[in-house]
């Protein structure tokens, strides 16, 4: 036993060696996490705090006035009055604004007469998402200017709402913390990916075949460092996210750290699959690349998993990005337990354990 | 230039390109496969959400919301929990993602889950809607907002999800397999060996871009073809517009590639570095899912600086609305001057001598 | 007078910064003609500027200093074939020539394609892959590519390195016609064999990034006029152990062994009459690679930072009064193969091999490209299963022993791969603690053992370097410094002197005498015929079958001539097996 650490720490300090000895390759480990995580936290968002929109009041009167100013006192911003009907197309097409709000005539006479009276929202709906919830926030304001006037409380019981582990609803929460797993994923794909292949395009892996070292050792060897490389990625996501963003963290870090060394041994379990099957080192990054294009879109960070058909659903079960997403948004943002999360633990582990072992005996294999 | 050597040049690049396997896999699999994820299978929509109804007593309230809920137009599972206690735990553990409280004293609570921020947002609304209308059944409010969304009237991700894949397709296309041919001539020597000829490098460039602006201008049709007949995203605008928009892309995103591998030399570092500046930035940074008009505005300007944002703004308009001449021209300008400064880096770098 | 030049170089040096932030100095003043219509030879080690000097002369690189002129040239018209020649592998021959032809805008091809087709012997592969091809032909098609258009002057940079004898004389036959035929072509080409400088008309001695001459080979030659010797060992001695002891002696230069006996050049009479234990010295004429030798000697003496001199040598003198080696004739075979046999689907790589191999003997594997021998080496290596028959390597089945018993053979063998696979990132000492751990080597146990093979392959100057910046020489030595670092009893040696020069591979034959004299088992494949005159036993393999297997004395006794020479004896039995098969088939 003594004998196999001893020769899995050697594998691993060459292996280490390796890949930090490169200036360009540290630079690539370090920086594009960083500038990454600050990016995305500032651009992945689906909230409007500046909601650009243009006025059409046909009405001109007190009441459209009011209305008006409730707008404008809120996220949305006026650029622009409009005259007639016919400029609000050239508004909305040409992006100079996200909104129209268009104020009919009547509407004043027909709100001091009780009559229900309508509101038109025009939206730009090239980004559906944005769309709706400029919808909503718009709704929201004509609601609570109508219950104004109209002194009476549009429902009888009104439901107070309240967001548990996210209370604003900021979309940057659960992107940062689901970036934990995806950020670091990329970067140890692509290093377990190239680690044979690279070795194999260069001769060597002949050359640590002949030396006593079993598959196992050469395995672990391997996989050690990738690893350690996605945790340190991972802690460089985790303090831009505390000590930049601030967004409160809720859970166990044991229980994160835990998680994330689970699920970088299986993106890398995957990852050496993929370079024990490449012959070339181009074919091992195309592969690599495949696979990691849906492993990301399928890991529920930017889409819903919930929302996906079916089919797709089981699909993820299979995916181990999926697992170390919703696993790190969970420690993360809800503060889950070891007994909240061990349904997400345990796939982990069986994936690790599946394409770790198996790109063991495909070291070999590919001998014959 | 002579032409007979730049066809030369494209010959040999197009065969390498059709004999080899996984070029082929990037070019074509990849591209089909993403289609048909996002076009089928990605959405933000929300539907199926498991709510639960806690109850404090078997109130007759409660069982008539579960009715409501469960009839409701939006797409809502309900289940109900018997105290609140239970409810919590059900929350805490991810079985439901929202509860609705009904309490004697207190009224209607709606507490959801906001880990998935978007997913929390759209379902608060729906709930909310949901328990105002079981709630003020009778009463119409004064004013209604009747609101209307133009381009995408229903509110289809996949009408901004499948533009978007197709800049995604491009990029993969044009960086990545362009910035690994070129460093693989680099390191199996052949370089050397087409640079003692009497080849230029202007000419060895036109070589390159060649076969690959054909494979991605294929991918665009792929995209393209499935997009109008497969997912029905509509097409306002015109397809001449959209082909020479991405022609131009195209070769922005091929000039990223050969810069990226003439100055790097390496298949293993000019892949990763492809794959750093074009995966995660395009998919995140584009505007292509999240909207940029609300970021920083630093953020603003770097995602501006990314040819890609300029491409989503110009096959969203062009997808979406219709022949757009001023933002369309804007982006089409933006993209060939990005396009003349990556192929002149690209080639100031594809040093004839190999110092 | 001047017109009769292709070229004339004058004064050009050109120097490189180094990742490490040094400069390096390729070439330092270098002065170097041509003779149009003339084959002119650069010789030299591995770094002293060769390929450098020749990639200025395309154009490739721009010179600091110094000037070029082409006078017989009107307009320059070169053509260059690069040392590892970009062939498209994935592309067909005839694709490949129809590239390089457009790219030349040559309209009229298909006559020269015959031609020259028919000239290579390689009428019947248009159509394969240029990756498919051996390694010989790889490098004639490359030639081919490089005279569709024919040049003026044609510059070819290490062309027949890692191609067998055979291949090699296809390919000089080529390079005469081309030279002396009516298309009078001027010829530059580097090289390491000395045999291929003797057919040139002018030879450069490239060292360190100077010429230290230049002239005819008959000029150079002579230098070394009267300073060859034959001696013949005394009972009990074999030329190889002789030759190493002679090659530490005072005032010898060079000795190398030679049909049975051994060859050496000393300047002087010889001062340590020891070292021939009694054998009796005879004069013999002296070759182009004497006088080289010579040259290099009186240089890298003189010269402190000598690339592939060791810094102290000589390395043990107290091996001079070992007793003269013996083969562990007990009959206890340290390889022993049966009926091997391996399979590439249909294609029989390996076919019927059965050879044994004893303790402490230096066993020497030739073919040509393409014969099995790597596939025959990566078996033994347990880097490849057999199809059928059994392999056993220091007392371990590698076809089928179980895991344990293989790992423990794996502990016995030593490995050099063909390119020296070592880890181009890592400094030469990562690279020697990393191969000292992998075999279980640590603690104070590591580092007695590093210390020795670093003092042993004269690596001490270089630990800090990346692997992958090191001379061609010094990768050699850290690959076998490597390889013995766990004192292996078997030691496999794949192509380890592919590409390197006559004093690299002194040193490189200095070294193995040197190990098989301390017991080990030697397996070694090479291309240079003379060097299986190193070796105990030789195997000769073709088409993965076994033609002959013997001393190198027995192999050359089956060639009727009696001074014939190891290559002269491999073609022979190469060819004549090739006959027969032919004759068989039809």
């Amino acid at each position: 036993m003594g004998d196999f650490i001893f020769e899995v720490m050697v594998l691993t300090y060459k292996e280490a060696t390796m890949i930090l000895k490169d200036k360009t390759i540290r630079l690539i480990l370090v920086m594009p996490v960083i500038i990454q995580s600050l990016l995305f936290g500032y651009v992945a968002t689906f909230d409007l705090n500046n909601v650009e929109y243009a006025l059409l009041d046909e009405d001109r009167s007190g009441a459209s006035r009011e209305l008006v100013a409730l707008f404008d006192g809120s996220v949305f911003h006026r650029v622009a009055t409009l005259r007639n009907a016919s400029d609000i197309a050239p508004m909305l097409d040409r992006k100079k604004a996200m909104m129209v709000l268009h104020i009919g005539y009547g509407f004043e006479r027909g709100v001091n007469m009780g009559v229900p009276t309508e509101v038109q929202v025009l939206v730009d709906g090239r980004n559906s998402n944005v769309a709706g919830t400029a919808m909503s926030y718009a709704s929201s304001i004509i609601d609570s200017y109508s219950e104004q006037v109209s002194g009476q409380n549009a429902g009888g019981a009104s439901p107070t709402s309240r967001a548990w582990f996210n209370p604003n609803l900021e979309t940057r929460w659960n992107i940062l913390s689901g970036l934990l797993a995806v950020l670091s994923a990329v970067e140890v794909m692509v290093l377990a990916g190239q680690s044979v292949s690279r070795e194999r395009e260069n001769g060597t892996f002949d050359q640590l075949l002949v030396t006593p070292l079993g598959p196992m050792v050469i395995m672990l060897g391997k996989a050690i460092p990738p690893v350690l490389v996605g945790v340190g990625q991972m802690t460089l996501c985790l303090l831009v996210s505390l000590y930049w963003f601030e967004v409160p963290y809720g859970g166990s870090y044991v229980l994160l750290y835990v998680g994330m060394f689970l699920f970088n041994c299986a993106v890398v379990g995957v990852g050496l699959c993929v370079s024990a099957m490449a012959a070339t080192m181009q074919q091992a990054l195309l592969f690599t690349f495949t696979l990691m294009m849906p492993m990301i879109l399928l890991s529920g960070l930017t889409t819903p998993v919930a929302s996906m058909p079916d089919g797709l659903q089981y699909a993820t079960l299979l995916n181990p990005v999926r697992y170390g997403v919703e696993f790190a948004q969970r420690v993360y943002l809800e503060g889950a337990g070891w007994h909240e999360t061990r349904g997400l633990l345990l796939p982990m582990v069986v994936i690790a354990a599946v394409t770790l072992s198996a790109a063991a005996k495909m070291f070999r294999g590919r001998m014959s | 230039m002579k032409l007979i050597r730049v066809r030369a040049l494209i010959r040999k690049e197009t065969r390498q390109m059709l004999r080899d396997k996984s070029t082929l896999t990037l070019g074509v699999l990849l591209p089909m496969m993403l289609l048909l994820l996002f076009g089928f299978g990605l959405s933000v929509d929300v539907k199926g959400v498991h709510v639960t109804l806690a109850r404090d007593n078997s109130s007759p309230v409660a069982r008539d919301l579960y009715m409501n809920l469960k009839l409701s137009p939006y797409y809502f599972t309900p289940t109900i929990a018997d105290s609140w206690h239970d409810a919590e735990a059900m929350l805490r553990s991810g079985e439901t993602k929202a509860i609705v409280r009904v309490d004697k004293d207190d009224g209607i609570q709606i507490i959801v889950n906001g880990r998935d921020s978007n997913t929390a947002r759209i379902m608060l609304r729906y709930l909310e809607g949901a328990v105002s209308l079981w709630s003020s059944a009778t009463t119409q409010p004064l004013i209604t907002a009747e609101s209307r969304v133009w381009y995408n009237s229903a509110l289809e991700s996949r009408y901004f999800l499948v533009p978007g894949v197709t800049v995604l397709i491009m990029t993969l296309i044009g960086t990545l397999l362009t910035a690994l041919v070129m460093a693989r001539e680099w390191e199996r020597g052949t370089y050397e060996a087409l640079a003692a000829t009497p080849v230029s490098r202007f000419e060895i460039l036109i070589g390159k871009i060649v076969p690959y602006f054909a494979l991605g201008m294929v991918g665009l049709s792929l995209c393209l073809a499935t997009s109008a007949w497969v997912f029905d995203v509509p097409m306002r605008g015109s397809l001449a517009l959209i082909t020479a928009g991405s022609a131009i892309y195209l070769l922005v995103s091929l000039g990223i590639g050969l810069f990226i591998s003439a100055v790097v030399k390496k298949q293993f570092k000019a892949g990763q570095i492809a794959l750093i500046f074009s995966l995660l930035p395009t998919m995140m940074l584009s505007g292509f899912v999240f909207d940029l008009r609300s970021v920083p505005v630093v953020a603003y300007y770097i995602a501006h600086a990314l040819p890609a944002t300029w491409y989503v703004d110009m096959l969203q308009t062009l997808f979406l609305v219709g022949n757009i001449w001023l933002p369309t021209v804007r982006d089409m300008l933006v993209l060939s001057a990005f396009a003349v400064l990556l192929m002149g880096l690209a080639i100031s770098n594809i040093r004839k001598a190999l110092e | 007078m001047e017109a009769t030049f292709a070229l004339l170089a004058e004064n050009i040096s050109k120097s490189f910064k180094l990742n490490t932030g040094r400069t390096l100095k390729a070439l330092d003043g270098v002065s170097v003609s041509a003779k149009a219509g003339g084959l002119t030879a650069l010789v030299g080690p591995d770094g002293a500027g060769k390929t450098t000097f020749l990639r200025i002369v395309v154009g490739l690189l721009k010179p600091e200093g110094g000037t070029l002129s082409f006078p017989s040239m009107p307009t320059v018209d070169i053509g260059y074939m690069p040392q590892q020649f970009g062939l498209y592998e994935d592309l067909s021959v005839q694709e490949n020539m129809d590239l390089y032809a457009d790219l030349h805008g040559v309209m009229e091809r298909e006559e020269r394609y015959s031609a020259l087709l028919a000239m290579s012997g390689m009428e019947g592969f248009r159509e394969r892959l240029a990756g498919d091809l051996s390694g010989g032909m790889k490098q004639k098609l490359g030639l081919i590519c490089t005279l569709i258009q024919p040049p003026k002057l044609l510059l070819l940079d290490e062309p027949t390195v890692g191609v067998d004898p055979l291949s090699r004389r296809e390919l000089w036959k080529m390079i005469e016609q081309l030279s002396g035929g009516s298309e009078g072509m001027s010829v530059i080409i580097s090289t390491s064999y000395m045999d291929e400088a003797e057919k040139c008309g002018e030879v450069a001695l490239f060292f360190e990034g100077k010429v230290l001459a230049s002239g005819p080979p008959e000029s150079i030659r002579r230098m070394a006029d009267g300073m060859g010797h034959i001696v013949h060992p005394a009972a009990g001695d074999t030329p190889r152990s002789l030759g190493a002891r002679l090659l530490s002696a005072r005032g010898v230069i060079d000795a190398v062994p030679k049909g049975g006996a051994v060859r050496f050049v000393s300047d002087g009479p010889l001062a340590d009459e020891g070292a021939l234990r009694g054998a009796k010295v005879e004069s013999t004429p002296v070759g182009l690679e004497d006088g080289f030798m010579l040259l290099l000697h009186k240089t890298a003496s003189g010269s402190s930072q000598s690339q592939d001199q060791p810094d102290d040598q000589p390395p043990k003198k107290k091996d001079e009064t070992r007793p003269p080696p013996h083969l562990d004739s007990s009959g206890e075979f340290e390889i022993e193969t049966q009926h091997v046999f391996r399979y590439f689907g249909s294609f029989a790589a390996v076919n019927d091999v059965s050879f044994s191999v004893r303790k402490g003997e230096v066993f020497g594997l030739l073919g040509p490209n393409g014969a099995g021998k790597t596939t025959t080496f990566r078996m033994l290596c347990g880097l490849l299963s057999a199809s059928k028959g059994s392999l056993r390597v220091a007392g371990v089945d590698v076809g089928s022993g179980t895991s344990a018993a293989r790992k423990e053979a794996r502990r016995h063998i030593g490995y050099v791969a063909q390119k020296f696979a070592l880890y181009g990132p890592l400094s030469v000492r990562e690279n020697l603690e990393f191969f000292a751990g992998a075999y279980g080597l640590r603690g104070k146990e590591r580092d007695r053992r590093v210390m020795d093979v670093t003092v042993n392959f004269s690596l001490r100057g270089q630990m800090d370097t990346a692997a992958g910046d090191l001379p061609g020489g010094y990768k050699r030595r850290l690959a076998m410094a490597a390889a013995l670092m766990h004192e292996p009893s078997v030691l496999f040696l794949d192509e380890p002197t592919s590409g390197a020069d006559p004093l690299a591979r002194r040193e490189f034959w200095r070294q193995i005498s040197d190990i098989a004299e301390h017991g080990v088992t030697v397996v070694v494949t090479t291309h240079f015929m003379e060097e299986a005159e190193y070796c105990d036993r030789v195997m000769i393999q073709d088409r993965g079958r076994m033609l002959a297997i013997g001393t190198p004395a027995e192999l050359r006794a089956r060639v009727a001539s009696p001074d014939a020479t190891m290559e002269d004896a491999f073609i022979d039995i190469v060819t004549k097996a090739r006959t027969n098969d032919e004759a068989d088939q039809s």
